[in-house]
Order: C-alpha cells, then structure tokens, then sequence
C-alpha cells in the first residue's frame, strides 16, 4: 500500500460532489468558515447576474420573464460549466483562490473554454470504441455504440444546458459511471466502454458469442455486461492454469476449480482471484495502467459470485462452460408408430378401470411398444406422482431425455398453453427428475440440448 | 446552493422597480392618468405574486413599465379605477406568458392586448382575458395565425351563402 502525501486544506474533498461540484464547493467552504459570508453573497449576485445575462440571451430578449423550471435548467447549466473549470485546477485552494479574485462570469467563460475542450474529447473516446466495438448479438450493445450517441453529439446544447445527457445508453458497464453529469458522464462512460472493448479484443468474437450463450442462450436481448463474464471465464482459466483462448470449461475443469476454491474464505478467495488477475495482465501484455485499474476494480465484485457460486454448487454459472447454440442436435430420436386408435382406446379404459396400480404396470409392459404410446397414455391417465414415478423408473435416460425435451416444466403463466392432463404429467415428470442422484441428473439434462426428436 | 437562495435581495429589487414605475407618471400624465407611490408599490407587489403564482421569474425591469406605456393612451380607461385595471393587466399578461408557451414575445403579446382591449373587447377586461385572448392562446399554441377566429369565418361563410340564396 502506497502512502501518498496529501496537502492538508479545511475543505474535505471527499465530501464534495461530482454532479454538482461547484454548488457543494460553495457550500462546504461556507461550512468550514473558507469562504466569508460577504464573499458568499458576492458569489450569490454574481450567480444570479449570471443568471439574468443568459435568461436574456435564451429568450434573444423577447421576453423579460421565463418559467421557473427554464431558469433552473439554465442556473444548473452555468454551475456544471463553472464546476469544469474548478475541477480543471490542481487542488482546492487554487479552486479558492479563484473564486475569490475571478467574477463569476470569467469563470463562466473559463468553464466554457473547458466544456469545448471536453466534447472534442468525447468525440476521441466515441471514435476509439467504434473502432474496437465487438462483433456481437447482444442488441443493447450494438444499439447503445450505433444509435445511443447520436444525440449527444448532434444536439448537446452547451449553453443552456450543458449539464444534461442527450444520449439512449442501454448497456450497462461492469462500473457504472455515477455522480458525473453532462459531458463528463458521456466521457467517461465512453472510456470505461473503451477499456472493455479493448480487453475483449483480446479474445475471437466467437469464442465471446460461445462464451455469452452459455451465459444464457438469449444473451442478445439482455442488458448484461458483456465484459464481466469474460474477464470472469479468463480469471477461472487462469486459475486452472489453462490456455486463455478457449474461455471453456469442462465438467472436469469445474470440479477442479470447485476442490481449488472450496476451502477458502472471502478474503482468501479475493487474493487468489486477484493474483490471476495480475497473471492474466501480464500474459495479455496489457499496458494501459487505467485499464489495468479498471478491471481489478472489479474483483470484489466477482469474489462474491464466486463465493455465492461456491456456497450454491452453481460454479457452472460463473465460470460458464461455452455453447454454441448453432450446433445441431446429434441424436435423432424416434417416438415410434403409435398403435391404432380402437386399440388404444380400449388400452386406456382397460387402464382406468385397473385396481391395483400392479396391473396398470402390467399392461403398460405388456402392450406398450412406443415411446409414442407411452406418452400419451401418461398425459391421458393422470396418475399419482408416486405412480408416474414407477412408470417413469420403466424408462432408459435417453426416453426420460426426450419426454424433457417435450414437456419441460413451464411456469404458471405458460400453463394455459396447456391442458390439464399435460400439466399434472409435466409436474409429475419434473418431479421425478429432481428425486434423481445429481450426476444421472446432469446426465438426462445434457442429453436434451443434442436430441432431437423425430 | 438551493436556487430560492439567490433570491435574496427581494427588497431592493422591489424599491428599484417602484421608481421606474413612478417615473412612468410622467409619460401618462399628459392623458391624466397618475399613479401614487402606494399604488405603485401595490402593482410591484402584484407582479411578484403573479410571477409566484404562475411558477415564473423575471429579471431587470419587468413589463410593468411596457404595459402602462402602450395603455396609455386607450379610451376606456380613467384615472377611477387605473390602478386596478394595471393590476389585472399585469396578472393577465403573465397568465397568457405560460398559456402562449413564450412563444410569444412580450411586446407581441402586449400589442395584442391592447388591441383586443381597444377594438372587439371595447374595454371590457372580462372579453379580453376569457374570450379574445384564450382564443388567440389557442391559436399560437396550434402553430395558426394570433388573429385567426373560426367564428368570423362561419359567419362569412354564413353571408355568403345568404348572398348566394338571394
């Protein structure tokens, strides 16, 4: 840990806003007695002078007189520019020094200079995350880089209100940008967006579409962050000392990973995770020190969902195993020719009629030939879970595979899709599988994303 | 900084405005048309409450001296009841200021008013703000011309067709 030295001042900086700098500067120098009451009503006429110049300038003096919310917008538009230049000098005291011997409206001017200054630099950070944007599906993404800064750049208004956002940002950053508004939001929104891109960069965009369908197959339509999960699937490479590129993960790999990490604690976990980290720096020669900053930031973070991920036996989730949802199933399965309808009539009323649950099994050996038949006789019986639970156990993994693959479980909303008989035979099946041992589980559930039935 | 802070010197504001409204006594004097200092004082007061009332603000000297200026010189008003007739005039104005969305400037809107007062309305405060004034609100608000009246023009197209008839 680095000890700096900090030059002592009456005003804490710490408590001082970002948004609103220069309001909460006037009023902790206020506080701490840095500013006198004289000078703080000077500063107060010259804000409301200020205030007065523009209003008549917004209304190209047509109009002695404007709504209240216009005259706010415009004062809190004068203060962000008068706050940019504060922030633009090197330490409180300057800032001080300044607001005591400049008018306010030279400090408007100064401010103003630096607001222009600053847009040009917006446009220097849209430009570099253009030209490292992603290939990807995720539509917040590619909707936010394409269309979301169009605003902000064709009608950003910086004369009366600087210190808005015109701008549609969808997608959501590992750190999102707080406390900043105006231009300085959109910088530096567009800078953390930059490093992401680049650290991306550094993998193949369909190693990173693999690597987010496994996150979820429909990662397109979510605000996730899509950095996040890369650096998080490199972090548990890292940890396995295996190859960065392929980002994947074996069922194998996640025990290893799981009997690596299981025995450690938060803090343990976090000095784990943060020397992979600085591995993982040093193996892509990253060099940018912010870049660098800005991705460790994001281990405490990612401690904790490992640790959930650990405690919850859902590492799968967080260092997420790749899938490419283009590949075609492999096994073909085929129901078989289901038996003539007299015949089966007879067959389910023969059923219904039974006594004892030992005869329905015995007429389901007997006469059931189909993986066809079998299903509808299940759906067409509503049985007991305990009895479809003995029907069930009849049936290989790769049938149990199938009937999944038919009928997953859906919530109560999608139940009216569905009949009644379908429901019960959905819940009784999804209840059986639960029952299963974990590995037979996996098992049935793997064989569901290759099947395909025909 | 709250922004109500900077409103603070309210008092002097007001002594600043209430001389430039007595100088204007002696432009009005010539159609024997005089405010005293109270009055003055009452129609300042009356403009801080309209601009409160109406969520506006207003910096520098304020359209109360415009108003006095260009009514000057109407028929229908006296020295009987001046000073409240400024006073709804001030109300008036800043009501149709938000009804117009400042599309309108403040000597356009004035100039309308005084129009409306002295021609269709012929003195009657009522007919300008409920009737000549709302219409011509709606109007600017539709992107259509200050003056347009569909009524007028029914009753053209009324005539016409009696012309027609006959």
């Amino acid at each position: 840990m680095s000890n700096s030295i900090k030059k002592q001042t009456r005003i804490d900086v710490d408590k001082l806003s970002g948004e609103f700098y220069f309001q909460s500067l006037l009023q902790e120098a206020y506080v701490k007695g840095a500013l006198s009451p004289k000078e703080s009503e000077r500063v107060q006429r010259e804000c409301l002078k200020l205030l007065a110049d523009c209003t008549e300038r917004f209304t190209r003096g047509q109009s002695s007189s404007v709504r209240v919310e216009i005259a706010q917008g415009i004062m809190a538009s004068n203060l962000f520019t008068i706050g940019l230049y504060l922030k633009s000098l090197p330490d409180v005291d300057a800032v001080l020094f300044q607001i005591e011997n400049e008018p306010i409206e030279k400090l408007y001017e100064y401010g103003f200079q630096v607001l222009k200054r600053k847009i040009n630099v917006a446009h220097y950070f849209f430009n570099q995350v253009c030209k490292t944007k992603l290939e990807t599906a995720n539509h917040a993404y590619n909707i936010t880089i394409g269309q979301g800064f169009k605003p902000f750049f064709e009608s950003y208004e910086i004369n009366f209100h600087a210190h808005e956002i015109p701008s549609d940002i969808d997608y959501q950053l590992i750190h999102p940008v707080t406390d900043l508004a105006g231009v300085e939001f959109v910088i530096k929104y567009l800078e953390n967006l930059y490093y992401e891109n680049l650290f991306c960069s550094y993998f193949d965009a369909d190693i990173i579409h693999e690597v987010m369908s496994g996150y979820d197959p429909s990662y397109k339509n979510l605000l996730d962050n899509i950095c996040a999960q890369v650096f998080q699937n490199a972090l548990g490479c890292q940890l396995l000392s295996a190859p960065l590129p392929p980002l994947d993960f074996s069922p194998a790999d996640l025990n290893r990973l799981d009997k690596k990490l299981r025995s450690h604690n938060q803090l343990e976990l976090q000095t784990q995770l943060k020397s992979a980290a600085q591995e993982l720096i040093t193996d892509l020669e990253l060099t940018n020190p912010t870049q660098k900053k800005y991705l460790l930031a994001s281990l405490p973070q990612i401690t904790t969902t490992v640790y959930q991920g650990l405690a919850t036996h859902s590492l799968d989730k967080v260092f997420v195993p790749r899938f490419n949802p283009n590949i075609k199933p492999i096994i073909h399965y085929n129901m078989g020719i289901k038996m003539d309808d007299k015949a089966y009539r007879e067959l389910v009323t023969e059923f219904l009629s039974c006594r004892f649950f030992e005869d329905k099994l015995a007429i389901i050996k007997e006469q059931i030939k189909t993986l066809a038949d079998m299903e509808d006789l299940l759906i067409a019986s509503e049985l007991e879970s305990a009895e479809a639970a003995m029907i069930f156990a009849l049936l290989e993994d790769i049938e149990l595979a199938v009937l999944t693959t038919r009928h997953p479980l859906h919530p109560a909303i999608d139940a009216i899709d569905y009949s009644v008989s379908e429901v019960r035979m959905q819940q009784n099946l999804d209840a059986y599988l639960r029952a299963l041992p974990r590995e037979r589980l996996a098992r049935i559930l793997g064989m569901t994303t290759t099947i395909e039935v025909v | 900084m709250s922004f109500e802070l900077m409103l603070f010197d309210n008092f002097l504001l007001e002594k600043q405005a209430v001389s430039e409204v007595l100088l204007c006594n002696k432009f009005t004097e010539d159609y024997s048309l005089v405010l005293s200092e109270e009055q003055a004082l009452e129609l300042v007061e009356t403009r801080s409450y309209s601009l409160k009332n109406f969520g506006r603000i207003e910096f520098g000297g304020g359209i109360i001296e415009k108003v006095i200026r260009t009514f000057a010189d109407t028929p229908y008003i006296s020295q009987y009841r001046y000073a409240e007739f400024l006073n709804e005039l001030v109300e008036i104005f800043y009501y149709f200021k938000n009804e117009t969305l400042d599309l309108m400037s403040d000597d356009d809107l004035i100039n309308y008013m005084k129009k409306y007062f002295d021609g269709v309305c012929q003195g009657s405060l009522d007919q300008l703000k409920f009737r000549e004034l709302e219409r011509m609100a709606k109007n600017v608000r539709l992107g259509l011309d200050p003056d347009y009246n569909d009524l007028y023009d029914s009753e053209k197209l009324m005539e016409a067709e009696d012309d027609d008839e006959q």
